[in-house]
Order: C-alpha cells, then sequence, then structure tokens
C-alpha cells in the first residue's frame, strides 16, 4: 500500500482526475452560490418594495402635515410587528416617523443616499451601517408624491444579519450538494487508478525478481486489456527464462558430474592464463586445489612447467599441442601425456585453452615391461646356450680330453640344460597363467596337504643350507577351490626363495591360517630382506634384486611372478612385507570354498 | 608507463616462477634418482642444468632492463631486487641438484648403504622448503616464508645426524666407504639447498614487509 500511494504513475494518472472534479465542481458551486445570494437580495428588495408603497399609502397623509404622535405610534406598531424598520421622511429630509427610533433625536435624512436616489430616479437602495440599530443594513426608499410634487419619502430597511443567515443557508445546501457527489468521484477516480498502478507495480516486482535471478510468483492479472496482455506474455517470458535456466543447470551439472568422473584431468584457463576449471583429477595430479587455484593464473598455482607451456603455446600457436611430462615420485615417475586444445569464442578468437592430463604411467610401465622382457628372456636363453655351446665345442675339439674332465662338461652340459628347461616349464607356467583361468583346473582341495608337501620335500634343502624351517598348520581342512598344480607352484616357490635368501643359521616359519573366510599363507624369513623402493617391482619377471646373487644362486627370475599369477588367477592377493636386513613376509591370502567355511560365516553369507 | 611497468612486471614473475618449477623439479628428480638409485633420472638432471642456467640469465637481464627503463620505486624496486636475488639463489639450487644427480649416478653403480630413517626426513623437509618457500614468494606470504626460515634448523639438526650415521657405517664395513662418502657428499648437498630455500624465504619476508630478515636465523 506505501509502494501504491508513492507511485508516481498513480499521481500523474490521478492528479488531472482529481483536478478537474475539484475545480468543476467549485466552480459550479461558486456560481450557484453567486446565483442564490442574488436571488436572496432581490427578493428582500422586493418585500422592502412591496413594505414601501404599503406604508407609502399609510404615511401620505401625514407627510406635509406637522407632526402627529398617533401616526408616530402607528409606525413604530407596524415595525414591531413585520420586524421590519420603517422611516417617513418629509420632502425636505426631516424625519417625521421611525419604527425604531424617536424622530426628533434623528438627524436630517436629506443626504442619505437611498434619498437622493429615490428624489432622483423614483426608488433608492443602499446597503451601509447603520448606527441607529448598529448593524449592516439594506435600505430602500421611495418618494411619496402628491399631484405630482414630491410630499415625502418612505423608507423601509432590513439588517443584514437576517440577508447573512440566509446565504449562509443557501451556501450551505450548495456546499454539501456539490461535496457528496466530488468526494464520491474522488474515491471512483482513485480505485480506478489504482487498478491500473497495483499490476504495474507487481510486474516490476517480478520483472525485478527475474532479472535478480530469484523466484518470481507467477502474476494474477485478471484484465482483458493491454495490462492484462502484458502480464500474460511477462508470465510466459518468467516461465520461458525458468526453463531455460533449468536447463542450463542441468547441463552445466552434468557437465560438471562428466568433468569430475573423469580419469584424465582437466584444466581450462582462459585468455590471460586463468584457471577457470580444473577437476578432481587434475587437481590431484597437479596437487592444487580449485577453490585457491580458481581466477589464477596458472603458473601460480603449480609447478609443472609443461602444463603452462603447452597451455600457452596452444594459445599462441592456435593448434593442438601433445606432449609428454614425467612427475618424479618417490617410488615411481608418474608419466602424464598432456593434450592442450585452444578454445576459441563465437567470434573465432582464441578465448582461452584447455589441457587434458592423461596418467600414461602405467602404459609406459607396461611398454618396458614388455621390452624388458624380451631383452631378458633372451638374455636368460642365451647365457645357458652359450655355455652348453662352448662345453660341446671344447668335447669335440678336444679328442684326447681325459675321461674326468669330459665328464664333468658332461655334467655341467646336463645342469644348464636343467636350467633351461626350468626356465622353459617356468615360462610355461606364466603363459598358461596369464591366458587366464581356462588353462586352470580348478576342484576342492585342501591347502595343508599342498603347503605340507612342499616343505617335505624342501626340508632337505633347508638342513643342507642350515636353515631352521617350520611349518604350521591348522587341525581343520583349509578347503579352497583350486588347481593343485599351480598351488603346490606357488608355494614352491615362496618356500624355496625363502630358504635361498636366507642364510645359514636363519630361520624359515611357513604357516596356514583360516581366518574370516579366507585361508591365508605366510611365509616368513630372517634373510637379507628387500628394500622398500624394490617391493613393488619384486613381482616383476624376470626382476631381480640383486641379479648376480639370484642367479648365482639359480634362480630363473619368474618365481614370485608366478606366486602372483596363481595368487590372481584364484582371486586371491599377495602382499609383501619387508625391511633390509630384517627378512621378509610373504602374505597370499585366497578365498575358501563357500561351502567349507565355518558355520558362523557361512550364514553371514547365506544372508 | 605504469601499465607498461605492470605488464613487465607479471612478465617477470612468471618467469621467475617458472624458474622456481625447473628448479624444483630438478630437485625432486635428483633426489628421487638418489633414493631410486635410477642412473636415467640422474643424467636427466644434469642434462637440464643448461636450460636452468640459460633461464637464470634471461630473467636477470630482463630485471635490470626494466630497472634501467621504468626506475620503480619503493614496492615495485623490492619486488625486482627480490626477483633478482631469488634468481640467484635457485640457479644454486640446481646447481646443486646437478651434484646430487652426480653422486646419485656414481651410487647407482656402488653398493647401497643402509639408509638411516632420518634421511627420509631430511629429504622431505628440504622439499618441503622448496615448496613453501616459492609459495610464499608467490602468494606474498610472510608467514609462510618465517615458518620455512624455522624448518632450517630441523635440516641442519638431520644433517648432522646423517655425519656420525655414516661415520658408523665407515667403521663397521670398509667396503662401504666409498658408498659413504658420496651419500655424505649428496646430504651435504642436500642441507645447502635448504640454506638456499631459507635465503628465498628470507627474500620474500624482505619484499612483503620491507624488513632486512638475513641472519636473524
Amino acid at each position: 500500500m506505501n509502494r501504491l500511494l508513492r507511485s508516481r504513475f498513480l499521481w500523474e494518472l490521478y492528479a488531472g482526475y482529481a483536478f478537474i472534479i475539484v475545480a468543476t465542481a467549485i466552480v459550479v458551486g461558486l456560481m450557484l452560490v453567486h446565483d442564490a445570494e442574488r436571488g436572496v437580495t432581490d427578493d428582500i428588495r422586493d418585500a422592502l418594495q412591496r413594505d414601501a408603497i404599503l406604508v407609502r399609502d399609510i404615511a401620505a397623509p401625514f407627510v406635509d402635515a406637522p407632526p402627529d404622535s398617533a401616526f408616530e405610534l402607528r409606525i413604530r406598531a407596524l415595525g414591531a410587528r413585520t420586524g421590519v424598520r420603517y422611516t417617513v421622511i418629509a420632502a425636505d429630509g426631516r424625519v417625521l416617523a421611525d419604527s425604531n427610533e424617536d424622530p426628533a433625536a434623528m438627524d436630517n435624512h436629506r443626504d442619505r443616499p437611498e434619498i437622493m436616489a429615490a428624489a432622483n430616479n423614483g426608488m433608492g437602495t443602499s446597503t451601509r451601517f447603520s448606527r441607529t440599530v448598529a448593524a449592516n443594513s439594506m435600505y430602500l426608499a421611495i418618494p411619496v408624491m402628491k399631484q405630482g410634487v414630491l410630499a415625502g419619502f418612505v423608507r423601509t430597511s432590513e439588517t443584514l444579519e437576517a440577508i447573512s443567515a440566509r446565504r449562509a443557508a443557501v451556501r450551505r445546501s450548495v456546499g454539501l450538494a456539490m461535496l457528496l457527489p466530488v468526494l464520491a468521484a474522488l474515491v471512483l477516480g482513485l480505485l480506478v487508478a489504482r487498478s491500473f498502478t497495483q499490476p504495474l507495480i507487481n510486474m516490476t516486482d517480478a520483472a525485478r525478481a527475474v532479472a535478480g535471478g530469484q523466484e518470481a510468483p507467477r502474476l494474477h492479472v485478471q484484465r482483458p486489456d493491454e495490462i492484462g496482455e502484458l502480464a500474460d506474455a511477462l508470465n510466459a517470458m518468467t516461465e520461458q527464462l525458468h526453463n531455460q535456466l533449468d536447463t542450463m543447470a542441468a547441463d552445466r551439472n552434468k557437465t560438471l558430474a562428466i568433468l569430475a568422473g573423469m580419469v584424465e584431468g582437466v584444466v581450462a584457463v582462459d585468455r590471460d592464463e586463468r584457471v577457470v576449471h580444473a577437476n578432481a583429477a587434475a587437481q590431484a595430479i597437479l596437487g592444487i586445489d580449485a577453490r585457491t587455484a580458481l581466477g589464477r593464473r596458472i603458473w601460480e598455482v603449480m609447478r609443472v612447467v609443461e602444463v603452462s607451456d603447452s597451455l600457452g603455446e596452444a594459445m599462441r600457436q592456435n593448434r593442438v599441442r601433445v606432449s609428454e611430462v614425467r612427475i618424479p615420485t618417490p617410488l615411481k615417475d608418474q608419466v602424464i601425456q598432456l593434450t592442450a586444445t585452444p578454445l576459441r569464442n563465437g567470434a573465432d578468437q582464441i578465448d582461452g585453452a584447455v589441457v587434458v592430463l592423461h596418467d600414461v604411467s602405467e602404459l609406459r610401465q607396461l611398454e618396458s615391461v614388455r621390452r624388458d622382457f624380451v631383452a631378458n628372456i633372451s638374455h636368460e636363453l642365451k647365457t645357458p646356450l652359450t655355455a652348453i655351446r662352448g662345453l660341446v665345442e671344447t668335447i669335440l675339439d678336444d679328442r684326447q680330453m681325459d675321461r674326468d674332465t669330459h665328464d664333468r662338461f658332461i655334467e655341467k652340459i646336463r645342469d644348464q640344460s636343467t636350467r633351461l628347461g626350468n626356465l622353459v616349464s617356468d615360462l610355461l607356467t606364466l603363459s598358461r597363467l596369464e591366458s587366464g583361468p581356462g588353462g586352470l583346473r580348478f576342484e576342492a582341495m585342501d591347502l595343508r596337504e599342498t603347503v605340507a608337501e612342499s616343505v617335505r620335500t624342501q626340508t632337505h634343502v633347508a638342513e643342507t643350507k642350515r636353515v631352521d624351517l617350520h611349518l604350521g598348520v591348522p587341525e581343520r581342512a583349509v578347503t579352497i577351490e583350486g588347481d593343485s598344480e599351480a598351488m603346490r607352484e606357488l608355494v614352491d616357490n615362496l618356500v624355496s626363495n625363502a630358504i635361498k635368501y636366507t642364510p645359514a643359521g636363519g630361520r624359515v616359519d611357513v604357516k596356514l591360517v583360516a581366518e574370516n573366510g579366507s585361508a591365508v599363507l605366510e611365509v616368513a624369513d630372517t634373510g637379507i630382506g628387500i628394500p622398500p623402493e624394490e617391493q613393488s617391482r619384486v613381482f616383476e619377471r624376470f626382476y631381480r634384486v640383486d641379479k648376480a646373487r639370484s642367479r648365482q644362486l639359480g634362480g630363473t627370475g619368474l618365481g614370485l611372478s608366478i606366486v602372483k599369477h596363481v595368487a590372481l588367477a584364484h582371486g586371491g592377493s599377495v602382499s609383501l612385507k619387508s625391511a633390509s636386513g630384517r627378512g621378509s613376509t610373504f602374505r597370499v591370502q585366497l578365498g575358501l570354498k563357500p561351502g567349507e567355511t565355518p558355520r558362523r560365516e557361512g550364514l553371514a553369507v547365506s544372508q | 608507463m605504469t601499465k607498461h611497468l605492470q605488464i613487465d612486471l607479471r612478465e617477470l614473475s612468471k618467469e621467475l616462477l617458472t624458474m622456481g618449477a625447473m628448479v624444483e623439479e630438478a630437485t625432486n628428480r635428483a633426489i628421487n634418482a638418489l633414493v631410486r638409485r635410477d642412473k636415467n633420472l640422474a643424467r636427466e638432471v644434469i642434462a637440464v642444468d643448461d636450460a636452468i642456467n640459460d633461464h637464470e640469465n634471461r630473467i636477470e637481464d630482463h630485471a635490470l632492463k626494466m630497472l634501467a627503463l621504468h626506475q620503480p620505486v619503493a614496492a615495485d624496486l623490492r619486488y625486482i631486487i627480490t626477483v633478482l636475488k631469488v634468481n640467484n639463489d635457485l640457479e644454486r639450487i640446481g646447481d646443486h641438484a646437478v651434484a646430487i644427480a652426480e653422486r646419485a649416478v656414481v651410487l647407482a653403480g656402488l653398493e647401497p648403504v643402509p639408509r638411516p630413517e632420518d634421511f627420509d626426513l631430511l629429504v622431505q623437509t628440504v622439499q618441503r622448503m622448496m615448496k613453501e618457500s616459492l609459495t610464499a614468494l608467490i602468494e606474498h606470504d610472510a608467514a609462510l616464508a618465517r615458518s620455512v626460515c624455522e624448518m632450517d634448523d630441523e635440516v641442519d639438526r638431520v644433517h648432522r645426524l646423517m655425519y656420525s650415521a655414516m661415520q658408523t657405517v665407515m667403521r663397521n664395513d670398509v667396503a662401504l666407504i666409498e658408498s659413504a662418502v658420496n651419500t655424505i657428499s649428496a646430504t651435504r648437498h642436500l642441507e645447502r639447498i635448504g640454506d638456499l630455500a631459507t635465503n628465498i624465504a628470507e627474500d620474500v619476508v624482505f619484499m612483503v614487509e620491507g624488513e632486512i630478515l638475513r641472519h636473524n636465523y
């Protein structure tokens, strides 16, 4: 309502209308009052004139006679009865009789304006202050004629109080008669003006709210005219705008969700190299925080020169730029492929750039593993072959070789070919494991038997090396679903490795337990241990912590790789805990055969 | 005039931060090469040193030109002077990174020495000092710079510990003397990098507050 009263439109619309109404009312009222007042004056004059004519007849015999007290009394009585003042005046101006006053005490009235006018024109009126009655009075005088000669005057007068009272009554009724319709017109006008202004105010509010991005209520303007149409148009526009905003917000959220879900890092910068977006992956790779990085220059928030360089160059040269950067971390280098693309705006000008960070560490790692594998396998195959060829050639060349040397050479050839055979069978095992579970025959088996059998066959080796070999297995069967040959291979490799790398006087503990639905095999030794930085690589094929020592101990470099692949093929996992000089503990975890798990857990599984 | 100065200052910041990033990367690579006994990584660090030196010259050239051309005063002057000093410190950190990389190449061919756990702490602290002194420079953050200055005490302490640890190694196993000596040398360079990072942090405090902090820590 306040807003409504302050509305300029309302007052512009209403002021002219109100002015016209009020002005018309005033003019008409004044004219009416004026007319009515003139009528009142005329009425009074007419009455005075009639009275004067009547009194003239009465007074005519006395005007030229000497003063007569009976006549005087009669005039006085007449005046008292009618409330009108009568004065009879001789032609020379002497007052002969007066209804209100003693004529003897009165002045000569010859010079009164109404008398003078009556002498000249036959009738005179005058309105002035009367000392006699001490009030404004209207006077009317007519001459008294006898045989065409002026004999005297009769004057009637009435005080204006009576006139004023009647005038006031006239004004009051005119005023009242005008006021009611004017008020009605003003109120009606205000209502009409308001019915125009209020919808406009509402529409303005709604438009402002929409412009300010707020939820605007639907406008309810039920009018058949242009204002109604405007409100409908505004409603339609608001709805359209809301739909578009909703669509845009949904699109934006979708895009953000896609960006956030990407494995690749995405960083976008504007023309000034300020960060406009960095998804979660990019934040992790570059070690930045989007909350603080947004709006700042890319080279201020991260220290990988290649990233800002590639963004800058993509913008300057207007082309896609692909490069690779290595970010060193304590364990291995992170290799990131950068694809920087310039961003163009609608006018095809460069408006920024976006760089996609693709972590290709694993790819590069695999490539290098493959490369290494080929190199390693060639080397591993070549070494015994070279030895065998050398030995054979020596035997062929030296026909006179003595029996002992000959036998020793033949033995060496056997050793080397055994080693080749081991290598090839290990490779075959690996390839069988890698070709997937199809190469394995899964059946229920008791892991205790496999472990015990393996330890039994290696007890001799351990004794020879003076290594204390201990076995711990539970009383109940530890049944898993697995390929017994592959499992044997796994346990053999772990146990023989442990014995191999444990110096004389050391101890190897082989422990099998069933816990939480899985079988856990732990092989702990007190050997030389594996340095932390090597631990992630010992499961790689042909990877040896100490190449010379390993080969000297007769390893193929494939043992742990086989362990890992067997465990993975059985849905299990291998982990390693070790410290340099303090021994290593390999832990293999495999799922128990569901039916064979302890009852309580069986229930848990069925739930 | 002022606008040109602002553009030049921004360009200079970018060059310096690029330099900082290059040196930080070289340091991290050298340290990783040392820890991982990775000769190839170490050789990469040695190879990148020329680029760092070129960059230092370029920044110095640029900064001197700005001083001559714009004759800046107050904060701008302090900033350019800080850039010159930090630039110099960064170049020397780069040299130490190369020295560490050279030790790493040698050490990769030798019997490994058992590294005391404090070594990792030394490495981490120096890496953190490098990173945070540069962050303080970018952010004009005097408080962070002061905290970097305080970290230097820790580096000095661990450095002394490393000395005694390596002495023990040498006493116990004569075969490890060469490795231990090289390790000490690498540690010494690490400690110097910590000192230079402290210098940078002090320069940042000077730039932000106009107060000369040197030799207070």
